[in-house]
This record gives structure tokens, C-alpha cells and sequence, in this order.
């Protein structure tokens, strides 16, 4: 049997395992140690073989354990990853073994959550700890060591150049069985009609229904490993390697994510892979959920995005673990048990933080969501919503609240469409708003060339937009404002946005017209991310990257960017080569977008 | 729903009169806002004797939707708030939707019918179906004030910007993104905020 001492990783400022930082262990805790093996942060006071586990950060798993009973010591009270810890402790354990949590002042054990009920039997609980056995295997437990993988892919109707991109690098990957549905029919240019499984396809939009689609696919998976992601995920290639190396049971997890904005990988942006939430957790403004059950009033309810929409998202640290964290929905890599326990709520559709919702109900479940650090997956395509003028706020290593914009943001180096919307489209939705809301009297002839560059789109959109006549009525200005969005900002509105303008509307009737344009936000991030043009896309071939030799040479500075500058927004545990060859092998090049025969 | 400012005189000496305008301003469905003076209303009451026609019952009915504007007040003082404004949201309701409103502001200054026009707006905004006509009657010496004010509280107007109005927001828009390209979001912000300071310590208003 043996003593586990634990040690943060100091550059996370979670505190030490010193005299200093923390009190000795017990020494009726280190007699525990001949029947049992002690885990704890720790320190001793007298000399004694012990086992050091350093640099504890929440990318390392407790995966090591010797197969005995476990004692944690005041884990709980002394480190923040206690529940990623608990959580590998306790799959990790054979069958009919017991762990012991003593010296916490805690409330109530992790442990005792619902995800464990089944599995883990409270043999003793007072004021001197908690005993648990394990009497059968926990949902993540099933079908462990099968390297058999279900990728499910929520798809809507349209143009499936991208999707191709993404299908065929899933049926590139090495792995003995993979199985891949789509739930909802793909575009007719759709290529391997034969090599997917189409479900779910009775569920309608619009609105999207995002959370039943995804409910569905697993549902309908046939392999417990579980990928489910976004038509826009790009897979890496060591996909098998990664999730080996990261380990079995693994909780909610993801991979860290990146867009490059430019045709060269010149400008690698931190793209949708794992937030933090930390004001949800204290919102009072709670609402009711379209079942209208009021025994669960949530803060992400329809009727107060607004409100939660203002808390505050930023994107999480892979090595740092606070309860808040939850994926932000583009890749779930999840046992398929695991994601039946906790489904999402079909009572909420796309971009109404359904994401959010998921990963705090899974947390209060006992379930974690985490980060797998092996790999990155590249997006294909971004919204620019989430790049505030190319920036995002994170959370840096030592908890503090930091801004990451690549170093060469601001060049002028050739860039992919700001927006997966066509020329021809967009003059379409111009049109369009144009002939639903401009008074024929005061209407204007259209720029053909309003897509073309910025300047030209903003002046149009001025245009449109002071010549509009609106009832100052609810129904009229929600519609008013839902086709501003779709037709002529071409982005999502913060659900705060939308509310200010309906107010400011009330409020002030023609004044507000000026909150439109000249004092929107989104068309300002638009223009400092497109100055000039490459707004909208000829073709969505424009968001593939040819192989070239300045692609290269792009991915080695911004490998060597995010190595040693840029604060350390994402973690490469395998250092600049890694961080090069995952970028590499994550780049879509245009030639995925072929068929593979 | 259109929209009228009537002449008080013309309201006074003709009322059949100018119920004939609205029910037919009313049949028009139109959005507009207008004037009906008194000039008007004796053109219609010239017409309607030419024709010899008289209001149907069914078309009186209508016009049960007057209120006169005492109503809107607290306790009928000509002073500062006495707004009522329950009393404005609770006409916005119990005036059936295909009924005319119609508010009676004779002898009530501008002032505070502009600003009953204005709690006017919020008791209107959540109805879904709006009436037909929406006409305030005023003192003649006031109807040209009273016009575009009422047409801009229902509605959001359009605004006709000369070329170069358009061009200067798009400049304004396109040097705020100019800073936030170069310094990023909070760099952006803090560079505003510095040329803002300067600005209103030299006297310059935004």
C-alpha cells in the first residue's frame, strides 16, 4: 500500500503542497496506509516513502492508482480538480473495492451525486467521512477497451460541400470499426450517400432543433464511443492516438479547437471547444422551459436570454477544472451510456445555450467536462460573433480573465470569407428586407456591388435601414429585428442586442433606427475583421486552403506563436512539434472537398 | 393604422363631417399620418350635403372609440404628471380593435399631449392587432405641431440621408474599426474612451 502525495502545477496558482500551504496529514490517516492506498495534497510531517504525483493540472488523469482501497485526504477542501480526480479514482477501481473521502469541509461529496448512485453504496457516512463501495460498473465503464467509434453529425438540407470535407476525413481515420450518421438528409451534392446512416430525419426546422437531433444520434449509435459533432468539425488525424493516450472513461471531453482566419494559417483564432460560465451558477433572473414545468426554472430558459446572455462566456483553460465548464457543443467525445444518463434539453433549439445548459445539468450529475489535450480539430468555418474584432476572452493558467488575439491579426493577409453566406445571397437578402420594410416612395435603386467590400455593404445598409418604416408594435419590430439579422447583419445578435433595440425602438421610435448601423456592434467587428473584402464567399471551396509551400510556413509561426506567445490560450503537451504536426493534420485542404473513390 | 390630427373647430361645428373622413380614411388601410383642418371638413360637409348621404348605423358603431381627454388625467388639473397612464393602457385594451380612436385634446396644451402620446406608444406596442385610425383632436393652432409627433409615435419613420450624411457614418464606422483592427477590443475601447475625454475637455460634443 503506499501514500500519494499530490502536487498542482504551480502555474496554475491553485497553492502548494507545502509545510507552508497546507497542514501535515493526519497521522490516523498514514496508519490507514498498510490496508489502503492514501491520496491526498498533503504534505507529511515525518519522513516516509511516499509517491509524489507533480504538476496535477486538470489535462493529467489519475489513471495509476493501485488496484486496492483508496483514501482521499481533504481532497476536496485542498484542489479544484478534485471531481476530475474522483472521477478517474473511481472508474479506475475494481469492482467491490472502497474509497474513503475523510478531512473535507464540504457540504456534500461529489460523489454522492446521481451519476454514481447506481455504482457506488454508501457504507458509512458521519462527521469523519464518507466510505463508498463500488458494487458494479459505472455507466462509462461499458464496452471499455472496444476501439470501435459511432461519429454523429447533426445536418440540415443545404449545399454539403463542407460536410464532404468533414465525412471524408472521418472515413480516413484508423480505426477498426466506425460506423457515421447523420441525422437529417444532407444536399443533393452530398458523396458518400453509401457510407453513412441517415436518421432523425423527421425532425423539423426551422427553428433547429439541435438538441434532439443530437439525442437522436445517440440514440442511434451503435458503438458506445460516442463523437458527435458539427458539420464543420475537422477531425485530426491521430483521432485513434488521441483518445488512447488520454485514456478509458473519459467524461464529457473535447478537443481544443482552432480557425484560422487566412488562406495560410497565419492567424489561428481559439474557435468554440470548451467555455466557462462562472456568474450562471448565482443568476437570480430564472425562467420556465418551453414544458412549462415549474419545478425546473432555469437561467437559460427562453424568456431570460437576455439577461443570461449578459453574465459573461469566456473560453476555458484545458488545465484548469471550475464547475462551470461545459463544451460548447461542436464535438462531444462522450460515452453513449454517459449521454443517455444526461440528454440535452430538447426544449431548447440552436444558439439558445443549450451547450450550457447540458454541461451544468451534467455537472451537477457528477458528470465533468474536460479537455483531451492529444489533439486539436480545426473549424471550417467561424461565425464572427465569437471573435470579437479577432479576440477572445479566456481564462489564462492562473485563473485571471485574459484577451488572446493571434499576433498577426491585423495584417493584411489574404482571408477566408467572414461570413458562409454567397455574394448572391446576400444581395438576395438585401433585396428582400429592402421590399418587406423600405417605403416604395423613399426606396432606393440597390447597389449590385453592395457585397463586394465593406465600405460598399455599410453604405447600403444605411441606406435600407434609414429609409425602413416600422410599426412600433411588438410583433412588427421582433420580425423587424429577426430579419435584420438574417438579412442584413447576416450574423446572431446577442439575445441582449435584440432586447436594447426593441427598448430602444420604444423608447426613442425613429432615433433607433441609428442603434442599426452606425452604433452596431456586429457590423463594426465585421468591418475590423474585413476592411476591405473576402465579407462573403464566391464559392465555399473559398474556406479550403490549397496545399502550398507559404501554408507551411504559415502553420510553423503560428506554431511557434502559440508555443511561446499568445499567453498561453491553448495547451500543447507535447510542445512545438506537436503543436505544428496537429495543425498540419488538421488543415482542410481544398482537395478534401473531392470525392474519395 | 392611420394616423389624424383634427381640427377642433372643425370637430366642434361638424362632427358628421368628420366621422365620414375617418370611416373612409379608415377603409383605406393605410399607414399615414394626416391633417384633417378645417378647410377639409368643409369640404366634406359640402360634399355630404350635395349627396344628400348620412351615416349608417353600422358605420356609427365604428366611432364609439372617442375619449375625451380628461380621461387621460389624473384628476382633470392642467398640471405637471397628472398623466394617468393606467387610464391610456386600459383605452389601448377596452377599445375594440376594429373601432376608431378617437382622443378629444381640445383646450389641453401641447405639452402634455405630447407626452400622453408618448405613454400612448407603450400602451399600444403590445397589442397585436392595432385600430383602424388613431386621431387626436386639437386646437387648430396646434395641428402642424401635433402631426409629425403623432406620426412618429406609432411609427418609425424613414429618413431620407443625403449622400453625404451616408458617407459620414460609413467613415465614422470605418475609422471605429480601423483602432479596433489595430488594437484589438480592449485597446479599441481604451482609445475611444481617451479621444472621448479629449473631446469633451476641448468642448466637443459627440
Amino acid at each position: 500500500m503506499a501514500i500519494i502525495q499530490l502536487k498542482h502545477y504551480k502555474k496554475l496558482s491553485y497553492g502548494g503542497s507545502s509545510k507552508n500551504s497546507l497542514m501535515p496529514l493526519p497521522k490516523e490517516i498514514i496508519t490507514m496506509a498498510e490496508t489502503a492506498t492514501i491520496i491526498t495534497f498533503r504534505p507529511l510531517e515525518s519522513r516516509q516513502k511516499i509517491t509524489v504525483l507533480k504538476d496535477m493540472h486538470a489535462c493529467k488523469r489519475l489513471d495509476m492508482l493501485p488496484d486496492t482501497d483508496l483514501v482521499f485526504y481533504s481532497v476536496e477542501s485542498d484542489s479544484p480538480l478534485a471531481p476530475l480526480l474522483f472521477w478517474d479514482a473511481v472508474h479506475f477501481m475494481s469492482v467491490g473495492r472502497r474509497i474513503m473521502l475523510t478531512g473535507d469541509y464540504v457540504k456534500e461529496s461529489y460523489l454522492l451525486r446521481s451519476y454514481f448512485q447506481r455504482s457506488l453504496i454508501v457504507e458509512k457516512q458521519d462527521a469523519d467521512g464518507l466510505v463508498l463501495r463500488k458494487v458494479a460498473p459505472l455507466p462509462a465503464e461499458k464496452d471499455a477497451g472496444k476501439n470501435a467509434w459511432t461519429f454523429g453529425i447533426p445536418v440540415g438540407p443545404e449545399d454539403a460541400t463542407l460536410l464532404n470535407v468533414v465525412v471524408r476525413r472521418i472515413l480516413e481515420l484508423d480505426l477498426p470499426h466506425k460506423e457515421i450518421l447523420l441525422c437529417g438528409r444532407p444536399g443533393e451534392n452530398f458523396h458518400y450517400w453509401d457510407q453513412v446512416r441517415i436518421v432523425g430525419e423527421d425532425i423539423t426546422a426551422p427553428p433547429v432543433q439541435i438538441c434532439a437531433k443530437k439525442n437522436r444520434l445517440a440514440q442511434e449509435a451503435t458503438h458506445e464511443n460516442l463523437c458527435i459533432l458539427h458539420d464543420r468539425v475537422f477531425l485530426p488525424k491521430q483521432f485513434d492516438k488521441a483518445v488512447k493516450k488520454f485514456g478509458e472513461f473519459y467524461p464529457m471531453t473535447t478537443f481544443q479547437s482552432l480557425y484560422f482566419d487566412d488562406r495560410f494559417n497565419f492567424v489561428p483564432r481559439r474557435y468554440s471547444d470548451f467555455n466557462i460560465a462562472p456568474k450562471i451558477a448565482a443568476m437570480s433572473a430564472l425562467g420556465i422551459m418551453r414544458n412549462n414545468d415549474v419545478a425546473a426554472t432555469s437561467p437559460v430558459s427562453p424568456s431570460v436570454l437576455p439577461l443570461t446572455d449578459g453574465e459573461g462566456f469566456y473560453y476555458g483553460n484545458p488545465l484548469r477544472y471550475v464547475p462551470s465548464s461545459y463544451l460548447t457543443g461542436s464535438l462531444y467525445l462522450v460515452k453513449r451510456s454517459v449521454w443517455l444518463i444526461c440528454p440535452q434539453d430538447e426544449n431548447l433549439f440552436w444558439t439558445e445555450f443549450e451547450d450550457l445548459d447540458h454541461g451544468k445539468r451534467a455537472e451537477a450529475m457528477g458528470i465533468p467536462s474536460r479537455i483531451n489535450p492529444h489533439a486539436i480539430t480545426q473549424s471550417l468555418i467561424a461565425r464572427p460573433l465569437l471573435s470579437v474584432h479577432g479576440a477572445v476572452f479566456y481564462e489564462s493558467r492562473n485563473g485571471t480573465l485574459e484577451q488572446y488575439r493571434p499576433a498577426l491579426e491585423a495584417f493584411p493577409i489574404p482571408r477566408k470569407p467572414l461570413m458562409k453566406i454567397l455574394h448572391r445571397q446576400m444581395q438576395d437578402n438585401l433585396a428582400r428586407f429592402s421590399s418587406k420594410y423600405v417605403l416604395n416612395a423613399v426606396m432606393m435603386p440597390l447597389p449590385s456591388s453592395a457585397g463586394l467590400n465593406t465600405t460598399l455593404r455599410l453604405k447600403a445598409l444605411v441606406q435600407a435601414t434609414h429609409c425602413i418604416k416600422v410599426p412600433i408594435q411588438r410583433k412588427a419590430l421582433m420580425a423587424l429585428i429577426i430579419d435584420y439579422e438574417k438579412l442584413l447583419v447576416l450574423d446572431q445578435l446577442p439575445y441582449s442586442r435584440r432586447e436594447y433595440l426593441m427598448m430602444h425602438f420604444l423608447e426613442h421610435g425613429n432615433k433607433a433606427i441609428r442603434g442599426l448601423v452606425s452604433e452596431s456592434d456586429q457590423l463594426l467587428n465585421h468591418a475590423s475583421q474585413r476592411p476591405r473584402k473576402e465579407i462573403f464567399a464566391g464559392t465555399l471551396l473559398d474556406y479550403l486552403p490549397s496545399v502550398s509551400p507559404i501554408i507551411y510556413i504559415g502553420t510553423f509561426i503560428s506554431a511557434t506563436l502559440l508555443i511561446l506567445g499568445n499567453r498561453k490560450a491553448l495547451y500543447f503537451p507535447s510542445g512545438f512539434l506537436g503543436c505544428y504536426r496537429s495543425i498540419i493534420d488538421t488543415t482542410p485542404f481544398s482537395y478534401y472537398a473531392k470525392e474519395k473513390k | 393604422m392611420n394616423l389624424a390630427v383634427i381640427s377642433g373647430n372643425g370637430w366642434l361645428h361638424h362632427q358628421n363631417a368628420v366621422h365620414a373622413l375617418l370611416l373612409r380614411l379608415a377603409a383605406t388601410k393605410s399607414t399615414d399620418a394626416i391633417v384633417l383642418d378645417f378647410d377639409v371638413i368643409s369640404r366634406e360637409v359640402i360634399q355630404i350635403n350635395a349627396a344628400g348621404n348620412q351615416l349608417d348605423e353600422m358605420s356609427t358603431s365604428a366611432l364609439t372609440g372617442y375619449v375625451p381627454f380628461a380621461k387621460w388625467m389624473k384628476d382633470s388639473r392642467l398640471a405637471e404628471d397628472v398623466i394617468d397612464t393606467n387610464a391610456i393602457l386600459s383605452t389601448a385594451t377596452m377599445i375594440p380593435a376594429e373601432n376608431i380612436v378617437i382622443i378629444d385634446a381640445r383646450n389641453y396644451g401641447l405639452e402634455l399631449i405630447l407626452s400622453a402620446l408618448e405613454k400612448a406608444r407603450l400602451a399600444w406596442y403590445p397589442l397585436d392587432t392595432w385600430h383602424p385610425t388613431f386621431a387626436v383632436i386639437a386646437d387648430d393652432v396646434y395641428l402642424l405641431r401635433l402631426l409629425p409627433v403623432l406620426a412618429s409615435t406609432f411609427y418609425s419613420q424613414p429618413q431620407v440621408l443625403s449622400e453625404r450624411e451616408t458617407r459620414l457614418i460609413v467613415k465614422a464606422l470605418m475609422r471605429r474599426a480601423f483602432i479596433y483592427r489595430w488594437f484589438g477590443p480592449r485597446g479599441g475601447r481604451t482609445i475611444e474612451a481617451i479621444e472621448k475625454t479629449m473631446l469633451s475637455f476641448i468642448g466637443v460634443k459627440e
